[in-house]
């Protein structure tokens, strides 16, 4: 897998570069600007690539902005943004264009290896990975409460939405892959949702319930 | 009653009379002064001379204004302040032509004459409300032999200015400082624009507290928080590789610890650069920093904002740091299933609704713990309203005027 690092700090770029490349993951380039992130992508057509929000000129949502663009013109690009901050307007509109390969995780997750390694895979193969605490946000924005779920029904929720597959989920919550089949048919039964049949599908019915 | 001690305010009484009867030389003092000069200037006016010698009559108004401004504070403490002089330049063209331009000099002039001319008239009552009632009850005993109907008459005049003199001097007094104030203090506009200057002045550095804020959130983010998580990753990189070679368990133990403490150490960081300024705040504005705040509440809250545009980033910071606290109340001490933040804009004002479905019973006088939120919101001239009956939930509605120049 080939990736490049969109990061103004050239601390934290490094330390990416360093973490990935023990994963046997190849930098193919690194950039610390939105401008020269478009150029990179070009040159290098990476499987992924990582972009923090926050760059210059103004650090505000530079990366996010720079994202969308590339994906309109390029909906096969992967995109796994980087955050200070949670807000859930940033992974709204990288998850607007509906292709999957997005990802959107708080800064600090990349100090848990194995679990960034997971979600730079997953979404570089085209899947999802939201962060929790985006997922949180989503859940805390509906006006009304999901009743209708069980505990651990609004537990499998929370991991649909994270852009887990069923077979992840099982393995997080320590049970069976058929108990979390049972609980996801339950889940799209109450909340009226079609079955989708990729996951990335699924998290976007699931953030377009949410935000209903 | 207490307007009747108002009225028979020995001191004051006093002090009044004091000033009345001084009224008397200093009124024949400010003939004396003013009017030859006067006289004189008015006379030559036709002439460029009189203009020269009238601004001269102003400016020793101004002078005299500055004794009778004394004259105030030591009989009755009050300080009326002089309104601030422009002098256009050092020459001798606006030497003269200041004080006839400026307004303040007029007034002080005016004032010099309701002196000359009423202060003996004034000093003449004040001497009379002491003298009479003494005269007239002691006409019994110079006249004891004729009691007729006009010395009984005179007599009962006499108990009766006991009581009404003092209050006459009183008034008289009153209407004086009034007078003074009026003429020697500073304008109404003098002081609509202090009101203003001050609004600026506390808005400035209101805003200049705030970017300051910022600055130290950007510098902690680009420094500490940058070298902490790359320190975190480092550890994290050993632990894979020590997992991966099967090393040493009591190293993989303690590489182990020192990733979970640099874990939570990026966690504290990241709440202390939020309590700093929440960079999500300055970015996205009220709506998302909000929604981050009431994610993170253990009751679950709806959120609802709705503005017209950004306010100004003071009032941004204020009322997020006000809702933060009220979400952390609710969910320290409330014991609610639900809570509601509602934020909505017109367009003067801010108006924020934050309530639950908790116990109640919230203290909403000052020093009861919604200091904080309190202090916030009269900073940037808001008004905080509190309802919560015992057993009925808390609504805690915040007003704030928003001031279209600093709008965004």
């Amino acid at each position: 897998m080939r990736v490049i690092i969109i990061e103004d700090s050239v601390l934290l770029r490094e330390g990416i570069a360093r973490l990935l490349e023990d994963e046997g993951i190849e930098v193919a380039g690194v950039a610390g600007d939105a401008q020269t992130f478009k150029v990179l992508w070009e040159q290098t057509r990476p499987d992924i690539s990582i972009v923090d929000v926050r760059m210059p000129p103004t650090h505000t949502d530079e990366g996010i902005r720079a994202s969308v663009e590339l994906r309109e013109t390029h909906p096969d690009a992967k995109i796994l943004v980087l955050s200070q901050y949670v807000e859930e307007r940033y992974a709204k509109e990288l998850l607007a264009d509906g292709h999957g390969g997005v990802g959107y995780l708080l800064k600090e997750r990349i100090a848990d290896v194995t679990e960034f390694v997971e979600a730079v895979t997953r979404v570089a193969a085209g899947g999802t990975a939201l962060d929790p605490e985006v997922v949180a946000q989503l859940f805390a924005r509906r006006r009304n409460p999901i009743d209708a779920l069980t505990p651990r029904e609004g537990e499998v929720l929370s991991l649909m939405a994270q852009g887990f597959t069923n077979a992840a989920i099982a393995e997080q919550l320590i049970v069976s892959q058929g108990a979390v089949e049972k609980h996801t048919s339950s889940i799209f039964a109450k909340l009226m949702l079609e079955p989708s049949a990729t996951d990335h599908r699924r998290v976007l019915a699931v953030l377009q319930w949410l935000d209903r | 009653v207490s307007s009747l001690r108002g009225m028979y305010d020995t001191s004051r009484i006093l002090r009044g009379t004091s000033y009345s009867l001084l009224g008397l030389p200093i009124s024949i003092l400010w003939v004396i002064v003013f009017s030859p000069l006067l006289g004189v200037s008015l006379g030559l006016l036709v002439l460029g001379v009189g203009f020269m010698l009238f601004s001269i009559a102003l400016r020793l108004a101004g002078a005299a204004a500055g004794v009778e401004r004394w004259l105030l504070a030591e009989a009755f403490r009050i300080d009326v302040k002089r309104q601030p002089r422009n002098p256009t330049g050092t020459g001798f063209s606006s030497l003269v032509l200041d004080p006839l331009r400026d307004g303040t000099y007029w007034r002080e002039l005016l004032f010099v004459y309701i002196r000359a001319i009423f202060g003996p008239a004034a000093a003449v009552i004040v001497i009379t409300c002491w003298v009479f009632p003494i005269t007239a009850i002691s006409s019994i005993i110079w006249g004891w032999w004729v009691i007729d109907g006009w010395t009984v008459l005179l007599v009962m005049l006499g108990f009766l200015s006991i009581f009404v003199g003092p209050v006459l001097i009183a008034a008289l007094t009153e209407v004086q400082i009034a007078t003074a104030q009026l003429l020697l203090g500073p304008g109404q506009k003098i002081l609509l624009e202090r009101a203003e200057t001050a609004q600026r002045t506390r808005d400035l550095s209101a805003e200049a507290a705030e970017t300051e804020r910022r600055r130290i959130e950007r510098d902690l983010h680009d420094g500490a928080q940058a070298r902490l998580a790359t320190v975190a990753m480092d550890l994290g990189r050993a632990k894979r590789r020590l997992e991966k070679s099967g090393g040493d368990p009591e190293i993989e133990s303690i590489i182990d610890a020192a990733h979970q403490d640099a874990k939570a150490a990026i966690v504290e960081l990241r709440d202390l650069a939020r309590g700093i300024h929440p960079a999500v705040l300055t970015d996205r504005g009220l709506d998302a920093a909000l929604s981050d705040v009431v994610a993170r509440c253990a009751v679950p809250v709806h959120l609802d904002v709705r503005l017209l545009r950004r306010p100004a980033a003071h009032i941004e910071s204020a009322a997020y740091f006000a809702v933060s606290e009220l979400v952390a109340n609710i969910s320290k001490h409330a014991n609610a299933k639900n809570a509601w933040v509602t934020v909505r804009s017109t367009k003067t004002t801010l108006l924020i609704d934050v309530s639950d479905d908790g116990v109640g019973g919230v203290d909403p006088t000052i020093g009861s713990g919604v200091d904080g939120i309190h202090d916030r919101i009269t900073s940037i001239d808001g008004t905080v309203a509190i309802n919560s009956p015992l057993g009925g939930g808390t609504t805690v509605m915040l007003e704030v005027p928003l001031t279209e120049s600093f709008d965004r």
